[in-house]
């Protein structure tokens, strides 16, 4: 079936002949020498790429900033066309790694959607945390979303960490799954962890989407393990992976040289201290220093451990997909944890802006399971 | 007071894989600069590293012929430095499960046999190279080397002596170039060494402060660099002149001594962690079968079967095994020529004397093996003459020639004519009476002299053997 969308990419997405500069200057003037794996399968998919939106640097976290939190230009982008001319939906590749495209997502009336990790090809991916990146779809159309991924994803030789599968269809082409009323599937298990959602002044409307389709869900109480401990584990892994992914922007072969240097240590300190952003230094500085020698068992390694108990913690033998909320308070530190068990677990998840703002989260792989809860929904 | 060295070694050595360790540039050796790069090489972002999986297969190898243990699950590590030929800023090497530990390597020294210990082998990518323009000032970068494939072997301080680094260094050499997994060519960087020495008293547990001499590629160098290191050490601890300090330090082949790098870089904290790029390897028992399976046969097996079935005398057989290149020149040659005393006699005596002469080593021999044997076919035949034999063997090596046209096309094939030659025979006894008469006279040494004369006539295209018992039956006959 042919797919017709208006496709942008994040400037963090190479292109080639476009800057890909992953919204910082050091990377001003850097010109993509080949085609990202997801713009390839994109052309192949006879999609064009309409344009290019801009991305906070290296997708680091904003936390420097006291201001109100503006709004993401891949939103933003999204919001312009839907106030347009009528025509197909549009969808942004984004590596939304802290949520915050998420968030604003559902607070703007759009989805998203995070593959697993591990199914859509990361070259052409400008890396900002290895373990975690991955390119997801912000789109006003969540079918559409579904049927872009299934060309997106499958096996590519150029990513060394990916699942053998070459190709998925999450069911959408299945006919078990074109009945809309759900007969023929056991309900879903849906977890809505009590220790997430105490937090939240206001449940009920997030709840009664599922409540009130009783044969289609079944709700199952659980508790989100480790959760305090999500954002802190979050943010040293990632401050470490962006730190030595970021590295490699040292004004030597490419990218922002500063022109005030005698020695190399200049060159690559006049270089860095002038063309990156207070956060991404921020960012940088603390990946340094939690990968220091003193610092690497207390922190880094017992981040790891955290990591691996997290994971192990979601028992998807209880549930079959886990719904969390898309906002607390507000604070983008502290929002991030909502959306750290994907990056951590490297899950798949999508975000609605129904019901004020869910997400679902499902095991590794299916994407099937957040399909059908979606075409349920959506009717 | 005695003191007593101890020594750990460092050895890297090039895996001889087409193909870099993350990417599929060119890793050979030669090439222009900055020929054999691509965007991943260069350190651009957006290309995800892959991992070899012929260098890990060839790391396996390095792990079998060592004895080592083999790790179940091998992941690679990330070590940050900034230096500007590492274009990403950080090495991807092994430190936390490394491909393989607990390793050994027995050598032999004029003080006898002893088991040298590996501590682990790891596997890692190599940098680029910094090319200093002294006239203008500007250094340039040449990516060719970078992320090309190494395996670091680390020994325990096993070593007392320069001769068991050397016979050490020898044997490692002759292990992994005959399993394939590097040519260690230490002249062309594939095998380098680091040293870390400390000195102590003799019989005392404790050791010594240690200095690391790093990158060293001659076994003269390292001999050398063992012997001022030590000294220097010893000097220390019995005169007081200075105090050790653990250290790195370079050697000057130019001056003959060691130098203290700077400070810096022997403080430097390379903030290692687990590479997230890149899954682990599982490494299972059915793929380590596949790659014992596939292991050439080894300079000891080697030298059995020659000195044994192959009935070669144990001299030619250390010679031919000591270099994996004749290795391979002997065992193709025998493909095509399967007489191995013959293909052997040609290698020691005449293949290697023509390198000698052009100042080339054993490894750096490059024949076509098919017309070599063909070269060896045609004296052995008496098609022509083991003199225009060797002169022809210098033109296969050097113009890669084919004996046969050759020969054809310069007519130097012997003589075959019998009744030719006899007339050479009877012109050369008749130009020269006098030697004749002092045959008759019981002088048997002019035969030779006869013999000469003839092959001369016969612009040397024929068979000595032949001429010499023509003329043995021309001059009996004078009787």
């Amino acid at each position: 079936m042919e797919l017709k969308l208006k496709l942008y990419l994040q400037e963090s997405i190479m292109q080639k002949g476009h800057e890909a500069n992953a919204g910082s200057t050091i990377l001003k003037g850097f010109i993509s020498p080949f085609d990202a794996a997801v713009v390839e399968r994109s052309s192949a998919a006879s999609i064009d790429i309409a344009g290019r939106v801009s991305v906070d640097e290296f997708s680091v976290l904003t936390i420097t900033d006291d201001q109100p939190e503006e709004i993401t230009p891949a939103v933003e982008r999204v919001v312009a066309d839907l106030s347009g001319e009528a025509g197909p939906a549009t969808a942004v590749l984004c590596n939304d790694l802290f949520g915050k495209v998420r968030r604003q997502a559902a607070a703007h009336n759009l989805y998203y959607l995070q593959p697993s990790y591990g199914t859509v090809s990361r070259y052409g991916l400008i890396p900002s945390a290895s373990s975690m990146d991955q390119i997801g779809i912000l789109t006003s159309n969540l079918t559409d979303a579904f049927m872009l991924l299934t060309k997106l994803a499958g096996k590519d030789e150029r990513d060394g960490a990916m699942y053998p599968e070459t190709a998925y269809d999450y069911g959408i082409n299945s006919d078990s799954h074109k009945d809309k009323d759900g007969t023929g599937h056991t309900p879903i298990r849906l977890a809505f962890p009590s220790n997430v959602w105490a937090k939240k002044a206001d449940s009920s409307a997030c709840t009664a989407l599922f409540t009130e389709q009783p044969d289609r869900f079944d709700i199952v109480s659980c508790e989100l393990k480790y959760f305090e401990l999500f954002r802190q584990v979050l943010y040293i892994l990632s401050c470490a992976e962006i730190c030595n992914n970021t590295n490699r922007y040292d004004g030597i072969k490419f990218g922002y040289r500063s022109p005030n240097y005698k020695s190399i240590g200049d060159l690559y300190v006049n270089s860095r201290s002038e063309a990156l952003g207070l956060d991404a230094k921020l960012t940088i500085i603390m990946g340094a220093k939690v990968l220091a020698q003193e610092n690497y068992t207390p922190l880094y390694e017992q981040a790891m451990k955290i990591r691996r108990l997290i994971k192990e913690a979601v028992n998807f033998s209880d549930y079959d997909v886990i719904a969390l909320p898309t906002s607390l308070s507000g604070e983008p530190y502290e929002e991030s944890a909502l959306h750290a068990l994907t990056a951590l677990a490297g899950l798949p998840s999508i975000t609605l802006p129904e019901g004020g703002g869910i997400q679902l989260i499902a095991n590794s792989k299916r994407e099937d399971l957040l399909y059908r809860a979606w075409e349920v929904l959506k009717v | 007071m005695n003191y007593e060295v101890v020594m750990g070694l460092e050895v890297h050595v090039e895996l001889a894989t087409e193909s870099k360790l993350f990417c599929s540039c060119s890793a050979k050796f030669g090439a222009d600069a900055n020929e054999n790069v691509c965007p991943a090489c260069a350190g651009m972002p957006g290309m995800p590293a892959v991992t070899n999986k012929r260098a890990v297969e060839l790391g396996i190898a390095a792990a079998l012929v060592t004895n080592s243990k083999i790790t179940e699950v091998m992941s690679f590590d990330k070590k940050n430095y900034f230096y500007p030929d590492l274009p990403t800023g950080y090495q991807i090497t092994q430190l936390y499960a490394p491909i393989c530990t607990n390793g050994s390597v027995e050598i032999e020294t004029t003080a006898g046999k002893k088991i040298i210990t590996l501590k682990q082998i790891h596997i890692e990518e190599d940098a680029g190279k910094l090319v200093h323009d002294h006239r203008t000032g500007t250094t340039l970068v040449d990516f060719n080397r970078t992320s090309v494939p190494l395996t670091e072997i680390v020994s325990n301080p096993d070593f007392r002596t320069a001769d068991e680094v050397v016979a050490y260094l020898e044997k490692l050499r002759s292990l992994l170039s005959f399993a394939g997994v590097s040519d260690c060519k230490m002249q062309e960087g594939s095998m380098r060494c680091d040293v870390n020495i400390s000195v102590r008293e003799a019989g005392s547990s404790q050791l010594g402060t240690r200095t690391e001499i790093k990158n060293m590629n001659s076994l003269k160098a390292i001999v050398r660099a063992i012997e001022y290191e030590s000294q220097r050490h010893i000097d220390a601890l019995s005169t007081g002149s200075e105090v050790l300090v653990q250290e790195t330090r370079r050697w000057d082949d130019n001056k003959g001594e060691t130098f203290s790098m700077r400070g810096k870089e022997n403080a430097t904290d390379y903030r290692y962690f687990p590479n997230p790029e890149l899954m682990p390897v599982r490494i299972d028992a059915a793929w380590i079968e596949a790659v014992r399976n596939e292991l050439p046969e080894s300079a000891a097996d080697k030298f059995a079967r020659m000195t044994g079935e192959m009935g070669l005398s144990e001299y030619d057989s250390r010679i031919i095994t000591g270099s994996k290149n004749l290795s391979a020149i002997f065992d193709e040659t025998l493909r095509f020529f399967n007489r191995p005393k013959d293909v052997v006699n040609w290698i020691n005596g005449e293949l290697l004397s023509i390198a000698g002469g052009d100042n080339k080593g054993s490894d750096d021999i490059n024949i076509d093996c098919e017309r070599f044997a063909r070269l060896i076919g045609l004296v052995d035949s008496n098609t022509i003459n083991r003199t225009i034999g060797k002169e022809l063997l210098v033109k296969v090596l050097k113009d890669g020639i084919d004996p046969e046209a050759y020969i054809a096309e310069h007519q130097l094939g012997n003589i075959t004519d019998t009744g030719f030659l006899e007339q050479l025979a009877d012109e050369a006894l008749a130009e020269n009476e006098p030697s004749v008469k002092e045959y008759l006279e019981g002088n048997q040494k002019v035969i030779g002299f006869l013999v000469g004369q003839i092959m001369r006539k016969a612009e040397k295209k024929a068979d000595p053997k032949a001429v010499n018992e023509l003329v043995q039956k021309k001059l009996s006959a004078l009787h």
